[in-house]
């Protein structure tokens, strides 16, 4: 089931359903797009950095916005959580340069409990939150008993590159970011 | 990644402050800790040292974003000035020699240059001078490409971005987006930064084999 229309803000930034982040908007067209976006359904944050020359998948985040507030610099600063990861269909401008895209809704990964790596990545991932009040901030419900959320939170905060992050929008791709989690974070090495 | 600049802690000035004003100051120039200004930039030169960064970001950022308004009349492109002139200032830190003048001094030339490349650019764009846009990309025909512009990383400071090294860039982008540091994660894990970048690699070369097969 389509769903037509939803501003796109094509973004170098990676975010799996319930990633929160804070964007700062100050172009006319984004600003235009968040009021849009406060009046109906969200926007469409598409995963995309013009450094990386790989063919980007069109796949993007769509996210409601949750708080917005202004920065000391006067510059709109808003919080958006991810609703759905989308694929998107097809992409048109408007007259004031903002991007519409058709989307339809795409499936991630299934709600798993927590089994021994994620209880360990879980608790590294609470120290985190515990050292950083920014984070924390975004997420004052933390799902840290939940396996999918707590490796989902992991990969959006690892330094590594969106492309490499975006091999994990699939359905089926939870046991290797994990694995690749495991591999990052625990130093576990998978036979 | 919690580098957002509302969130830059201290030495902050008042928006309606004077140019030249310090935050603890009710005075103006004189009360500029000069030193630690220059341990600042010091410590950028030699450490890469991200909190030296925020600290110069904040005081200057503010004091920038003003002059550059009053001049050029826009606030998008005084962001840019201030983007464009803070990673200058990040990237060659280490040409700063405190023998030579003040920071407050050498950070502002930079700022200058910053603006007067700026100005030349439009100049050269002048069609387009009063577009919110700012660097237009002559907005080709190609979607696909077109989507490529975002708000963030105007082409100008994507430029210098490209130019950095890798953990270099990070610092640059921590200011926007909320992913950790190669530096961060190895703090948070306590383990080397040599170990962390190492880590990374090896997990993403294994990654990479996995997949090879069936992705191009």
């Amino acid at each position: 089931m389509p769903i037509n229309n939803l501003p796109i803000f094509p973004l170098p930034i990676f975010l799996l359903p319930q990633g929160v982040t804070r964007l700062r908007i100050f172009e006319a067209r984004y600003l235009k797009m968040v009021s849009l976006a406060m009046k109906n359904r969200g926007f469409v944050v598409f995963s995309h950095d013009k450094d990386e020359k790989v063919n980007p998948m069109a796949v993007g985040s769509w996210v409601e916005i949750i708080n917005f507030d202004q920065g000391e610099d006067g510059i709109l600063l808003i919080d958006v959580r991810c609703k759905c990861l989308v694929d998107i269909k097809a992409i048109t401008q408007d007259s004031d340069k903002l991007h519409h895209g058709d989307v339809t809704s795409k499936n991630h990964w299934p709600e798993v409990s927590l089994d021994k790596a994620t209880d360990k990545l879980a608790k590294s991932l609470r120290k985190l939150f515990n050292e950083n009040n920014e984070l924390s901030s975004l997420y004052p419900k933390q799902y840290l008993e939940q396996g999918d959320w707590v490796v989902a939170r992991w990969l959006e905060l690892l330094p590594v590159k969106l492309a490499e992050k975006t091999l994990f929008v699939n359905e089926n791709s939870f046991s290797q970011a994990k694995q690749l989690l495991q591999r990052i974070i625990l130093s576990d090495e998978q036979k | 990644m919690q580098l957002v600049h509302s969130e830059l802690p201290s030495h902050r000035t008042d928006a309606t402050s004077s140019i030249m004003t310090y935050a603890t100051s009710s005075n103006m120039t004189n009360k500029i800790d000069h030193p630690q200004l220059c341990q600042w930039l010091k410590s950028i030169a030699v450490d890469r040292d991200k909190q030296a960064f925020t600290e110069v970001f904040s005081f200057f950022a503010p004091k920038i974003k003003r002059i550059a308004q009053s001049k050029i009349n826009s606030e998008a492109l005084a962001a840019e000035v201030v983007q464009d002139t803070m990673s200058n200032v990040w990237r060659k830190a280490h040409l700063f020699d405190d023998s030579k003048g003040a920071a407050t001094t050498w950070v502002y030339t930079i700022m200058r240059n910053v603006t007067f490349d700026l100005l030349r650019k439009m100049k050269a764009n002048k069609e387009d001078n009063l577009s919110d846009d700012i660097w237009p990309l002559a907005e080709s025909l190609n979607t696909e490409e077109e989507v490529f512009s975002d708000h963030i990383q105007s082409r100008n400071l994507q430029g210098i971005i490209d130019t950095l090294p890798e953990n270099q860039q990070q610092v640059v982008k921590g200011f926007y987006f909320m992913e950790m540091s190669q530096e961060q994660l190895a703090v948070h894990l306590d383990l080397p930064l040599g170990t962390i970048k190492s880590r990374l690699r090896l997990a993403l070369g294994k990654l990479k084999l996995k997949l090879g097969d069936h992705h191009d």
